[in-house]
């Protein structure tokens, strides 16, 4: 049973993420894959509970809080869970992540943080966490907060000169630069007073350096926060503002700041430009 | 250079480089775990050494992350880390004889400028699967023209999370290695050892020699059981175990101790408060050539034991402050051919304050000492900072101030004053 119901749970989760989100258009059809999960049994929440009390206490605290023995001590502190915002969604801005994006985050950590990944728990333990996690704030149980708006990538846009220098023009007309600097290096004039929802400071991340992503792996992860945006930070979704090819656009121009062979303006500095293989029209005029 | 000119050159020269650090914009550096895990160094540590509350449950469950068990090989991660940590530090030393001789002058004091040589320490952990770790610390010393010097400090291999469910609860442990005594190595901040893990009783008596050594703050031959509970309470962590001394060549017959600690967590507004007890008694041989009687050493055998109890708050309101002490009694019976036996009242109260997070910390530790049979007692201060120019590069800073007066039968025979200042840096990768 115990299993039964965190492989439907995860089942439920993953499917989400195939479901369509059109930049809050409420009139998407409701689908049951992104409603509320079924209710975990007991069972699932006292271990997810004991699970969540020896791995993740140290920081987040006993009650969820973000206030755990060691939060005192770093500098980007420990999410409050209680509130049920969270950086890393693939759900539209303001929204509850899917169980899916916790699994995600517990499993590969936030990188450059104090967060790391859990990719050595088991899987039954992680999904229990998961479970446990949503119990700690009561949005979860809120009906009114389903269906969830769960992105769809669409068709991606491979990167390209004109993709690149498409990107670079978005990212200064979006102000992007405010914070992240015009060079991507997260050394913007509003960089060092940024603070979170908690009034915790925060830094941008540094776009040229990999190892400051916190959780993008590749150019889909960073297409999905400029949809969905970072819920808690100053960092907002572009769903709205941005047609899902400029999205692309932006996504491939920042991936591209952490090569050394970077596109700058379109132009590659380092090597000759390769074929343009993706969408080659613009649609900014849509 | 008159002493009080090199105090204040020395003093100059601090202040310039903490002022030049302070102005170091913050970069990223990695070192073993931190790259392992993709996390920081203040996942696990408050400031290097001292570990946090993760950093102890990393430790318990054989260095890997609390709540997981490393079934399977990481493609892109490696389960081997090895790590160099090396501190050049600048010394200034003044030390003052404050005995008078027969005529009632006082020898003037003696001071000097040194430098501590690189001391690097080599260390290597790892998880080997789902089970097994080693973890083993070899200190090179090197500078003061001196021959380089290396040690085997620590070496052994645990079998893990023996109840295989993440927690760490129940370990195992084989090798050479210290035993879980709050608050020494790696859950002490401060740079000098506590005055009472350096008590010993036998090693002051000219002409005694042992079977093998029994020090209970040092790292033992042995096995044990330790682990850490989170169920029980909310954190209770235990070691237990026998150990032949801290020489490698074991023969339980002339030297054997057992060690046992248990120290209980519990959180008040997530601030750990922790109460905990430990005992280390045992027998080691000794061999007296001193009081040999018909030319045949003679042979003694010292019975000792070392109890004590430990108390950790962090201040509930910040959790900034850190606020630990330990009492301790010791007895040695027997420790030479006439019987004698000593014994000693002991312990240190100390304070760790977190003045930027992830940056500078300061830390304050008072430690006393009374030896009861020779009226022999020693107090110290240390007080000092550590400031990050990186996560794994510091600069660390200390000032030592101590005295011993020991008046035996009613006569003082010792009264010592000497103080340290130390200036350096300390690197982990």
């Amino acid at each position: 049973m115990y299993l039964q119901t965190l492989t439907i749970a995860a089942a439920i989760s993953i499917a989400g993420l195939t479901v369509k989100f059109s930049g809050g258009d409420p009139s998407t059809t409701p689908d049951p894959m992104t409603t509320a999960t079924p209710v975990p049994s007991t069972e699932t929440l006292e271990h997810g509970k004991a699970m969540f009390n020896i791995s993740c206490a140290p920081c987040h605290g006993a009650d969820g809080t973000g206030n755990g023995p060691i939060s005192a001590n770093l500098r980007s502190k420990p999410r409050d869970l209680t509130k049920g915002i969270y950086l890393n969604r693939s759900t539209a801005s303001g929204e509850l992540p899917t169980d899916y994006d916790l699994f995600r985050t517990i499993t590969t950590g936030l990188h450059n943080t104090a967060m790391p990944s859990f990719r050595q728990m088991r899987q039954q333990d992680r999904w229990a966490i998961v479970q446990y996690i949503k119990t700690l704030s009561p949005r979860f149980a809120d009906s009114t907060e389903y269906p969830l708006d769960v992105l769809n990538v669409g068709t991606q846009v491979l990167p390209s000169p004109q993709s690149l220098e498409r990107g670079r023009t978005l990212f200064l007309q979006m102000q992007c630069a405010n914070c992240h600097g015009s060079g991507g290096e997260g050394n913007g004039p509003s960089a060092s007073s940024l603070v979170d929802d908690f009034k915790n400071p925060i830094r941008p991340t540094d776009l040229t350096n990999p190892s400051d992503y916190k959780f993008s792996h590749s150019v889909l992860d960073v297409f999905r926060i400029f949809s969905t945006g970072l819920n808690g930070t100053p960092m907002p979704s572009y769903a709205a503002s941005l047609s899902e090819t400029d999205r692309w656009h932006l996504a491939n121009y920042v991936w591209s700041l952490q090569s050394t062979d970077q596109y700058v303006d379109g132009r590659n500095t380092d090597s000759p430009a390769p074929k343009q293989t993706g969408s080659e029209s613009s649609d900014s005029q849509q | 250079m008159r002493p009080h000119a090199r105090i204040l050159t020395s003093l100059s020269i601090a202040v310039a480089i903490l002022i030049t650090a302070m102005a170091v914009d913050r970069a990223e550096a990695v070192p073993v775990f931190a790259r392992k895990y993709n996390t920081t160094c203040f996942t696990c540590h408050t400031t290097p050494p001292l570990l946090n509350d993760f950093g102890l449950r990393f430790q318990a469950n054989g260095y890997q992350l609390p709540g997981t068990l490393e079934r399977f090989a990481q493609a892109d991660q490696p389960n081997f880390a090895m790590g160099v940590v090396a501190q050049p530090m600048i010394f200034y030393n003044r030390s003052q004889n404050n005995l008078a001789d027969s005529t009632g002058a006082v020898a003037p004091a003696v001071s000097a400028t040194s430098f501590s040589g690189i001391e690097v320490g080599l260390f290597s952990s790892a998880s080997l699967g789902a089970h097994f770790s080693f973890y083993t610390g070899l200190p090179v010393a090197i500078g003061n023209g001196q021959p380089a010097t290396i040690d085997v400090e620590t070496a052994n291999l645990m079998y893990t999370d023996a109840l295989n469910d993440g927690s760490g609860s129940l370990n195992f442990r084989l090798g050479r290695f210290r035993f879980f005594i709050p608050y020494q190595h790696q859950v002490l901040l401060a740079n000098a050892d506590p005055l009472v893990y350096s008590y010993d009783p036998i090693g002051s008596i000219a002409g005694v020699s042992r079977a093998n050594t029994l020090s209970f703050a040092d790292p033992n031959f042995g096995f044990s059981a330790f682990g850490m509970i989170p169920g029980i309470g909310e954190g209770l962590k235990w070691d237990a175990g026998i150990s032949g001394g801290t020489g490698s060549d074991i023969d339980l017959t002339k030297a054997r101790a057992f060690f046992g600690s248990l120290n209980q967590t519990f959180y008040v507004s997530n601030a750990p408060l922790r109460i905990g007890g430990f005992i280390y008694t045992g027998f080691e041989n000794l061999t007296n050539i001193n009081d040999s009687i018909a030319g045949a050493p003679i042979q003694a055998h010292n019975t000792m034991t070392r109890e004590g109890v430990n108390f950790e708050l962090y201040d509930p309101w910040t959790k900034r402050i850190d606020l630990y002490s330990q009492y301790m009694i010791g007895t040695d019976d027997n420790v030479d051919a006439a019987g004698t036996s000593y014994s000693i009242t002991a312990g240190f109260v100390g304070v760790n304050v977190i003045i930027a997070p992830e940056r500078f910390y300061i830390y304050g530790r008072y430690d006393f000492n009374n030896q009861k049979e020779t009226s022999d007692n020693q107090h110290q201060i240390d007080i000092g900072f550590q400031y990050h120019l990186l996560p794994n590069v510091f600069m660390t800073g200390v000032y030592t101030i101590s005295n011993e007066v020991a008046t035996p039968n009613g006569t003082k025979t010792v009264d010592q004053t000497n103080s340290t200042a130390g200036i350096g840096f300390r690197f982990g990768f």
